[in-house]
């Protein structure tokens, strides 16, 4: 089984900057429950996410991606017990009169996907990394997880997709 | 692979690649010869998964007999006039696309235009100057471009716009409104049943639209579809196709079955409701939901304050025989029946008496 980093919490904002929480035992808490949760996000070159846990990798759109994509309107999300390959077509995105597929950053098959999202769909724009991601895969191949990028990789993959 | 593709001229423009800041990209066009939606949703959909669009850009021109073609995440009940359509100009076909976007009116004053590019050269506004620029070259028409990437005349719409956007592949298609029929378009899109509908399904925006012969009453398709061609220009590489089977596109048949079967046209239809209610006195009302999911109906409820409610053998029987069905106009109009029905059942009266 592949190795899967395990770091505090890479897109969890404010945490390792409030100088208050260091301080205060009940956050302290909070945070020692994440660090058993959480494992880093990491990202494929067409802008999807994916956190993995134990064998369940959730799967989302960057925030590069959503903020080209612009306001999504409708989420075809792919159904429960769906069972999809790396690079598979496995649902699309609306937003401003175009359909953008979305591609399984891994294989794997589908346990969950996120109703929420379906129901409204703005939350991929509001909340790309928490409350709007798409759906849950059982990982069939975990060797795939070293093709794909950490978050510092994928910053500087942007900066060099920007400059073209 | 044969492509036994007729070539109709062999223009030697100087210069007929055009770069990108590094690459020379190379472009094509095919005019497609069939007028039937499937068959040309088919093509174009082959060619999205087929033709190489790496340093080779394409245009695909193409014209439909009346159809109504909704978007991909549409619902066509409410999209369209849906019982009359095979009443409308001699039978409208309903087609669902694979872009996003809203329900459009096909007729033969109507020429349509794919653009195939790689996702990273796809451009909606670029291709909608060319069609602009085309049009004030060849016709003196001014048009532009508005802020929902549709091209207009003054405030109307002349050409709708979608696209699909792929992993590396994308396409933009429009539509371009030269001569088609006006009312056949505005009674094909008529529709009421939205206004009782919940859905997440994307709904069309309506805009007021004209055709290009009202700015210049002699203008035909032909001359529009050479108008483009020539701003397309730059290209050695214009095919007409004269046939569209397996032997030329290999599992052409295949992708047009999809788009004629019911799975993709009726089932692939968002969940929706169709709330009704029965008014008593004193704003008691009763409402009566209908859920249709993948196209059938789901279920049927009864609801009163808010709550549900249980109802009679006889009328759980009529809720059953429902369900299951595909959505239709029968179906709407045994749902209305059923409204009747409890509308003047003593047992309705009760439930609302006794709550």
């Amino acid at each position: 089984m592949a190795v899967v980093p395990r770091i505090w919490c890479s897109f969890s904002k404010g945490v390792f900057h409030n100088n208050q929480f260091f301080t205060k035992s009940s956050n302290l808490k909070s945070f020692h429950t994440s660090l058993s949760v959480f494992s880093e996000k990491l990202f494929t070159a067409k802008h999807e996410w994916v956190q993995v846990d134990g064998k369940i990798g959730t799967v989302g759109i960057s925030d590069y991606a959503q903020e080209a994509l612009g306001d999504v309107v409708y989420a075809q999300l792919p159904d429960v017990g769906t069972v999809v390959k790396q690079k598979d077509e496995c649902g699309a995105l609306e937003s401003v009169k175009a359909a953008s597929e979305i591609y399984s950053p891994l294989s794997g098959k589908v346990v969950e996907k996120n109703v929420a999202v379906e129901e409204t769909p703005s939350l991929i724009n509001s909340s790309c990394y928490d409350k709007g991601w798409l759906f849950k895969l059982e990982l069939t191949n975990e060797t795939e997880l070293s093709e794909l990028m950490k978050e510092d990789k994928y910053k500087e993959f942007l900066k060099t997709e920007e400059s073209h | 692979m044969r492509l036994l593709l007729k070539i109709i001229r062999r223009r030697s423009i100087p210069g007929c690649f055009y770069s990108t800041s590094s690459t020379t990209v190379a472009r094509s066009i095919y005019i497609s010869k069939s007028t039937d939606i499937f068959t040309n949703l088919a093509l174009e959909d082959w060619l999205y998964k087929n033709f190489n669009v790496t340093n080779h850009e394409l245009l695909m021109l193409w014209q439909n007999e009346p159809c109504v073609v909704i978007g991909r995440h549409q619902n066509p009940w409410i999209e369209c006039n849906f019982a009359q359509l095979p009443y409308i100009a001699g039978g409208v076909k309903l087609a669902r696309r694979n872009s996003g976007g809203g329900t459009v009116f096909h007729d033969l004053g109507n020429l349509n235009l794919t653009f195939f590019t790689t996702r990273k050269n796809y451009n909606r506004k670029r291709n909608l100057e060319l069609i602009s620029r085309a049009l004030k070259k060849s016709f003196e028409v001014n048009s532009e471009v508005n802020s929902r990437e549709d091209l207009c005349i003054s405030d109307f719409k002349i050409s709708g716009t979608a696209s699909k956007l792929g992993r590396t592949t994308a396409y933009h298609h429009c539509t371009l409104l030269v001569s088609a029929d006006k009312d056949n378009l505005s009674l094909a899109l008529k529709n009421n049943l939205g206004e009782c509908t919940k859905t997440n399904a994307s709904k069309s925006v309506k805009s007021p639209i004209m055709n290009l012969t009202e700015e210049k009453s002699d203008i035909t398709v032909q001359e529009v579809m050479t108008a483009v061609i020539l701003e397309y220009g730059n290209t050695n590489d214009i095919k007409i196709i004269e046939s569209i089977d397996d032997d030329i596109f290999p599992g052409v048949t295949n992708i047009k079955n999809e788009y004629l079967s019911i799975a993709w046209r009726y089932e692939k239809t968002p969940k929706f409701q169709i709330t009704k209610s029965i008014n008593f006195a004193q704003n008691q009302d009763l409402v009566i939901l209908l859920t249709v999911e993948h196209g059938r109906v789901s279920s049927v409820d009864l609801r009163h304050k808010n709550k549900d409610l249980s109802v009679s053998k006889d009328f759980s029987e009529m809720f059953d025989s429902l369900i299951g069905k595909l959505f239709s106009e029968e179906v709407l109009s045994e749902f209305d029946m059923l409204l009747c029905g409890l509308r003047n059942s003593q047992e309705c009266k009760s439930i609302v008496c006794d709550s």
